[in-house]
C-alpha cells in the first residue's frame, strides 16, 4: 500500500512539474506557433517519402520536357532546371536540414557540456584553464573559414560540411555548461555532498547536471536553426551537399542563377529555411520560459 | 569515548584568503574545545570569522594554519584529502535553505544520498525506510514529504530536511551554520525544539553558529564571542549573560532587540553601540575593538591582549582586566 | 503628548483590501479584507511572517505591485484621496512627495552603477523641493552633504565619490533613509529595513530612524517579522496574518496582553533572553492562499477555535476602550 501511494505522489509531483512548465511555455501563444512549426517539420521530415508527390525528383531524375515550369496545380512549388518538383526537392529538403542537425547536435553535446562541467566544477584551477582556453581556439576560428579549409584538404561533401560545423560548434556548450556549472559549484547543496564524502563524478553528473539541463536544452532547441542556416550558408558556396542531393541551401543557391524569372526554384526553399529557423527560435524562447525560476 | 573527553579540539586556527584587494583575515588565531554531548555558540557579526571557522572545521575550506583534532584525530585538511569514514561523523547545516537543497532532488533523494555515499543501506526498501525514519525524526511525515521538490516546501520544511539529511548517517558532530536566520519566528521555535530532541536522542554535539544572542542564550551550554576574527570572551551560558565583561560583548548585547521588560533588564546599559565595523583585510592595530569601545585605552592601541581567566570557565580578552 | 486619533487626523487608510495574484494554478488570494489606519505624526509597525500580505499591502499603498495582481476590492485613502483611483499624475506626485518607501535589501535598491553623490543628486533635483526650478550644482551638492550628516555618516565628501558597493551594508542602509528622507513629507514606509544588517549597526539605524522620524514629524510604517525591532521603535503594532490585519493596539499593551491566539504563540515563540528555552512554535502550516480556509483563515492552527471560526471571518473591532482592535470571535459579541 506504501509503495502505491508513493507512486501515485510521484507522478503527481511529476505532473505538477509539467504542468507548472506547460503553463509558463504557452502563455506565451508566439511559443505555441514555434512548437507546432518544430513538430510539424520534424513529421515532414520523417514522412518525406510518403507525403512528397514525386518522391523519386529527389535523386537522380531530369526531366528537361517539364523544365523551368511555374507553380501549378501539378506542380504547387514549380519545376526547377532539371524538370524536378521543387515541392517534393522542399520536403526533402526538410529531411535532410533536420538529419543534418540532429546529427551535428548528437556530436557537439556530448564533448561540449562535459568539457564545460569538468571546467566549472574545477573552476579555478588549471583544469578550468585548461579547457577553457582550448574552447577558445575552436570559437576563435570562423566555420566558413575551417570549412573550406577542410574542403581544400579534402573533397566537398556533406561529411565533411558536418565536421567543420561539429568542431567549431562544441566549444559554445561549453561555455553555456561552464556557466552554470562555475556558478553552481558554491551553492550549499553541492558543498553539503562534498563533505559528505560523495566523489566528484556523482557530484558532477548527478547534482550539477541536471540543473544545468535548462539552459541546454534551450541552446539545443535554438541551435537547430543555426545549425541548419549554417549547414545551408555551406551548401550554397558549394562545400555541403553536392548535387543532386536536395539540400534546401543548395536550391537556393542554383535557382538563384535563374532569378527573377523563374523565382520559384530558389524563394520556396529559402522561405522554408526561414520557416523552420523561425519555428526553432520561437520554441526555444518557449523552452527558456519553461525553466525560469518563479519567484516567489 | 567518555563523557568528558573532548570532540573537537581547535588550537589556533587560522584561515586567511588571498583576494585581489588584499588579504583577508577571516579567522585569526582562535582556540576553543567542544565536548561529547554539548552545544558549544559561536556568535558574532559579520566579519567575525564564525562561519568560515565552521566551514573549516567541516573542511569546506583548508586551514591556514593552527590544528582541529577530532575524536584525537587531526582533521586539519580540506575534505577532499579526509578519510571517508570520518565524513560520517560530522554534518553541517547551513543558512539558507533554499540553496541548501538541490532544486531538481526530491526529498527522499536528498536524505538517501548520505546514505548511499556510505553504504548504509543495501537495497531500495532499506532505502525507502530509512528515509521515512529520518522524515519522522524532524517531524516531516513521509508519506506527504518524501517526493516531493524543495520548491514545493517552505523554508522551515527546508532546513527539517537538511537536518534529516545531516542526522543520516549518525554524525557525533553537527556544525549549524545559522540554521533558523532566514526563518520566521514561530518555524524557528519548531525547528529549534526538533533540533533539542534530536540532541537529546541521539547524544549529539552541536556547534551552534549565530549572531543571536537570544537565540543563543537558550540553546549553548559554552559561548564563544568572536570580533573580527579572533575570540574575545567565552563562558558557560548563564555566566556570559549575567556577567559580561568584555565592552564588545556588551555593546552586542544592549543591542538584542527583546520583547520584554524582564528582559529589558538584563541588557546592560552602560555601552550602546557606535561605529562600523572594520574590514578583515586592514583590522585595527592591538586590541581589534578599540575604534569602537568606550572605554579604549592608550594601551589598546598597541597592544593584543591576552585571556585572562576571569571565573573559572570565563575567559576574556581585554586589557581592562588587567587594572 | 497624547496623539487625537481620529477622523480628521487620518493620513491613511486602507479599507477592506482584497488583493489576489494569478499563478499556473489557480489565483492567490492573498489579502482578504485588510483594514490599517495611519495618523499624522503616528508610527505603526506591522508585524506578520513571511507569505502573511504585508508587503503586497505596502506595494498596493504606493501601487507598485507586480503585473499579476489583481485588485479585487477596498479602498485605499491616503490624504482623502482614493490611491486607487489615482490618475498617473497624482500618482506620481503622491510618490514624489508624499509617499517613499524603504526596502529591505539596500544593495538591492542602490544603482551599483552610480556613484552615492550621482543617486543623491537625482533624488534631490525630481524632489518637490526645487519644483520646476533647476537647482544649482552648488545647491544639490550643498543638500546631499546636509542629508549625508543627518544619518550620521562619517566623511561625506567620501561618500558621495564612491559606488555603492565600497561602503557597508549599515551605510548603503543609512543612504537609502538618507533619500527617502530627502523627499518624504507625509508617510515613509520602511519594509523590513534592518534585517540584512548586523545586530549592532540595526540598533544604530533604528535609533537614528526613530530621531530623524520625530524630528520631522512623519508618520511610519515599519514593517518586520523580527518583533523585537518594532517594539523599541512605534507606537502602535499591528498584527497580520494571512492576509488580515488579526490585532492592532499600542505597542505596550500589545507586549504586555495579546489578545489573539496567533499574537500569543507569536510571541511564545520568540526566544527569551531570560534563557526559558523554546516553545512548540504554532501548529500546521501558513494556509494555502489558493484555497485558503474558510471563516477565519487562523481556525485550522488554533487551539480555541470555536464552531463558528470555521464559518464567518470575524471582524476587526475595537475590544476596549483602549483602542486594542482584535478580530477574533473569542472577544466579540456575535
Amino acid at each position: 500500500m506504501g509503495i502505491r501511494l508513493s507512486e501515485s505522489i510521484k507522478k503527481v509531483s511529476i505532473r505538477l512539474d509539467l504542468k507548472r512548465k506547460w503553463y509558463r511555455f504557452s502563455r506565451s501563444p508566439l511559443s505555441i506557433v514555434g512548437l507546432v512549426i518544430a513538430v510539424s517539420s520534424i513529421i515532414l521530415a520523417m514522412a518525406a517519402p510518403y507525403v512528397a508527390p514525386y518522391p523519386h525528383h529527389a535523386g537522380l531524375f531530369t526531366n528537361f520536357k517539364e523544365a523551368f515550369q511555374p507553380p501549378s496545380s501539378g506542380y504547387p512549388f514549380g519545376t526547377d532546371d532539371c524538370g524536378r518538383d521543387v515541392l517534393s526537392r522542399t520536403i526533402f529538403g526538410f529531411q535532410y536540414s533536420l538529419m543534418m542537425a540532429v546529427v551535428v547536435l548528437s556530436l557537439v553535446i556530448p564533448p561540449g557540456v562535459i568539457s564545460g562541467l569538468i571546467a566549472g566544477y574545477y573552476r579555478g584551477t588549471w583544469v578550468d584553464t585548461l579547457v577553457m582556453r582550448i574552447a577558445d581556439i575552436f570559437i576563435a576560428v570562423p566555420p566558413l573559414v575551417l570549412a573550406l579549409a577542410i574542403a581544400a584538404v579534402l573533397t566537398p561533401s556533406v561529411f565533411h560540411a558536418m565536421m567543420a560545423v561539429t568542431l567549431m560548434w562544441w566549444p559554445w556548450y561549453t561555455r553555456l555548461t561552464y556557466n552554470t556549472a562555475s556558478a553552481l559549484r558554491n551553492e550549499y547543496f553541492v558543498q553539503a555532498s562534498e563533505v559528505m564524502g560523495a566523489n566528484s563524478f556523482h557530484i558532477i553528473f548527478r547534482e550539477i547536471l541536471p540543473c544545468c539541463l535548462g539552459p541546454i536544452l534551450t541552446k539545443v532547441t535554438l541551435d537547430v536553426g543555426w545549425v541548419i542556416l549554417l549547414g545551408s550558408a555551406l551548401s550554397y558556396v558549394g562545400l555541403g551537399a553536392q548535387p543532386p542531393t536536395p539540400d534546401l541551401g543548395t536550391m537556393v543557391a542554383d535557382g538563384g542563377k535563374y532569378m527573377p524569372d523563374f523565382w520559384w526554384i530558389s524563394i520556396f526553399p529559402a522561405v522554408a529555411i526561414c520557416i523552420i529557423i523561425l519555428g526553432f527560435n520561437l520554441l526555444g524562447d518557449g523552452i527558456r520560459d519553461m525553466f525560469v525560476e518563479e519567484a516567489k | 569515548m567518555d563523557k568528558n573527553e573532548d570532540l573537537l579540539i581547535v588550537e589556533n586556527l587560522t584561515k586567511h584568503f588571498k583576494t585581489s584587494f588584499g588579504v583577508v583575515r577571516a579567522v585569526d588565531g582562535i582556540n576553543f574545545k567542544v565536548k561529547l554531548g554539548e552545544t558549544f555558540g559561536l556568535v558574532g557579526e559579520s566579519g567575525s570569522g564564525k562561519s568560515t571557522t565552521g566551514y573549516v572545521i567541516m573542511g569546506i575550506y583548508t586551514p591556514t594554519s593552527g590544528k582541529i583534532l577530532f575524536k584525537s584525530k587531526d582533521i586539519s585538511m580540506h575534505a577532499k584529502k579526509r578519510p571517508k569514514y570520518l565524513k560520517k561523523d560530522l554534518a553541517i547545516v547551513f543558512q539558507d535553505p533554499a540553496s541548501s537543497l538541490n532544486p531538481t532532488k526530491t526529498v527522499k533523494d536528498v536524505v538517501g544520498l548520505p546514505l548511499k555515499v556510505h553504504e548504509l543501506v543495501n537495497n531500495r526498501d532499506e532505502l525507502d525506510q530509512r528515509a521515512a525514519e529520518l522524515l519522522d525524526a524532524v517531524e516531516l511525515p513521509p508519506k506527504d514529504f518524501m517526493q516531493r521538490r524543495p520548491r514545493d516546501l517552505g523554508g522551515g520544511e527546508r532546513q527539517a530536511v537538511a537536518i534529516a539529511r545531516a542526522i543520516a548517517t549518525n554524525p557525533s558532530l553537527i556544525v549549524l551554520d545559522e540554521p533558523t536566520s532566514a526563518l520566521d519566528v514561530s518555524i524557528q521555535a519548531k525547528i529549534m525544539k526538533v533540533l533539542m530532541r534530536l540532541q537529546q536522542k541521539l547524544n549529539l554535539s552541536y556547534l551552534f553558529i549565530t549572531h543571536d544572542l537570544s537565540l543563543m542564550r537558550n540553546v549553548a551550554s559554552r559561548v564563544a564571542i568572536m570580533y573580527l576574527a579572533q575570540i574575545v570572551e567565552f563562558a558557560p551560558t548563564h555566566m556570559f549573560f549575567q556577567n559580561p565583561l568584555h565592552p564588545y560583548t556588551e555593546m552586542l548585547l544592549s543591542s538584542v532587540p527583546v520583547l520584554t521588560d524582564e528582559e529589558e533588564k538584563l541588557k546592560p546599559k552602560e555601552v550602546t553601540s557606535r561605529g562600523e565595523i572594520p574590514s578583515s583585510i586592514n583590522p585595527p592595530p592591538g586590541c581589534r575593538f578599540h575604534t569602537r569601545c568606550p572605554f579604549a585605552m592608550d594601551i589598546c592601541k598597541v597592544k593584543e591582549p591576552t585571556f585572562v581567566v576571569a571565573e573559572p570557565g570565563h575567559h576574556v580578552a581585554c586589557h581592562l582586566m588587567l587594572k | 503628548m497624547r496623539r487625537q486619533n481620529n477622523r480628521v487626523n487620518q493620513l491613511l487608510e486602507v479599507k477592506g483590501l482584497y488583493i489576489g495574484y494569478k499563478t499556473y494554478i489557480g489565483k492567490l488570494k492573498v489579502l482578504n479584507g485588510v483594514d490599517f489606519m495611519v495618523h499624522k505624526g503616528e508610527k505603526v509597525g506591522v508585524i506578520g511572517e513571511s507569505g502573511c500580505g504585508k508587503t503586497t499591502t505596502m506595494r498596493a499603498i504606493l501601487r507598485i505591485l507586480s503585473t499579476n495582481a489583481v485588485i479585487d476590492g477596498g479602498e485605499i485613502h491616503f490624504r482623502g484621496n482614493d490611491v486607487l483611483e489615482m490618475g498617473k499624475k497624482q500618482l506620481n506626485e503622491m510618490r514624489r512627495n508624499n509617499v517613499t518607501m524603504i526596502f529591505q535589501d539596500p544593495t538591492a535598491a542602490l544603482n551599483p552603477v552610480f556613484k552615492v553623490g550621482e543617486l543623491l543628486a537625482d533624488v534631490i533635483k525630481y524632489s518637490g523641493k526645487y519644483g520646476s526650478k533647476q537647482a544649482s550644482k552648488k545647491e544639490i551638492h550643498g543638500k546631499s552633504i546636509d542629508i549625508l550628516k543627518e544619518v550620521a555618516l562619517p566623511d561625506p565628501e567620501r561618500v558621495l565619490d564612491s559606488y555603492p558597493f565600497q561602503l557597508s551594508g549599515g551605510m548603503r542602509q543609512r543612504i537609502c533613509i538618507a533619500m527617502s528622507l530627502a523627499t518624504a513629507k507625509d508617510l515613509l514606509i520602511a519594509d523590513e529595513p534592518t534585517t540584512n544588517l548586523d545586530v549592532t549597526i540595526q540598533d544604530q539605524v533604528l535609533r537614528l530612524m526613530k530621531n530623524l522620524v520625530e524630528k520631522r514629524n512623519l508618520s511610519v510604517i515599519l514593517i518586520s517579522h523580527a518583533l523585537g525591532t518594532v517594539r523599541g521603535t512605534v507606537d502602535t503594532v499591528y498584527v497580520m496574518y494571512a492576509g488580515n490585519m488579526i490585532e492592532a493596539a499600542r505597542t505596550e499593551e500589545l507586549f504586555s496582553n495579546p489578545l489573539h491566539p496567533y499574537t500569543q504563540g507569536l510571541l511564545k515563540s520568540v526566544p527569551k533572553l531570560t534563557g526559558a528555552g523554546f516553545s512548540e512554535g504554532i501548529k500546521g502550516r501558513v494556509p494555502d492562499y489558493i484555497n485558503p480556509p474558510s471563516g477565519c483563515r487562523f481556525h485550522p492552527r488554533c487551539d480555541r477555535a470555536l464552531d463558528i471560526c470555521r464559518k464567518e471571518k470575524p471582524r476587526f473591532l475595537n475590544i476596549d476602550g483602549n483602542n486594542h482592535k482584535v478580530a477574533c470571535w473569542l472577544y466579540g459579541k456575535k
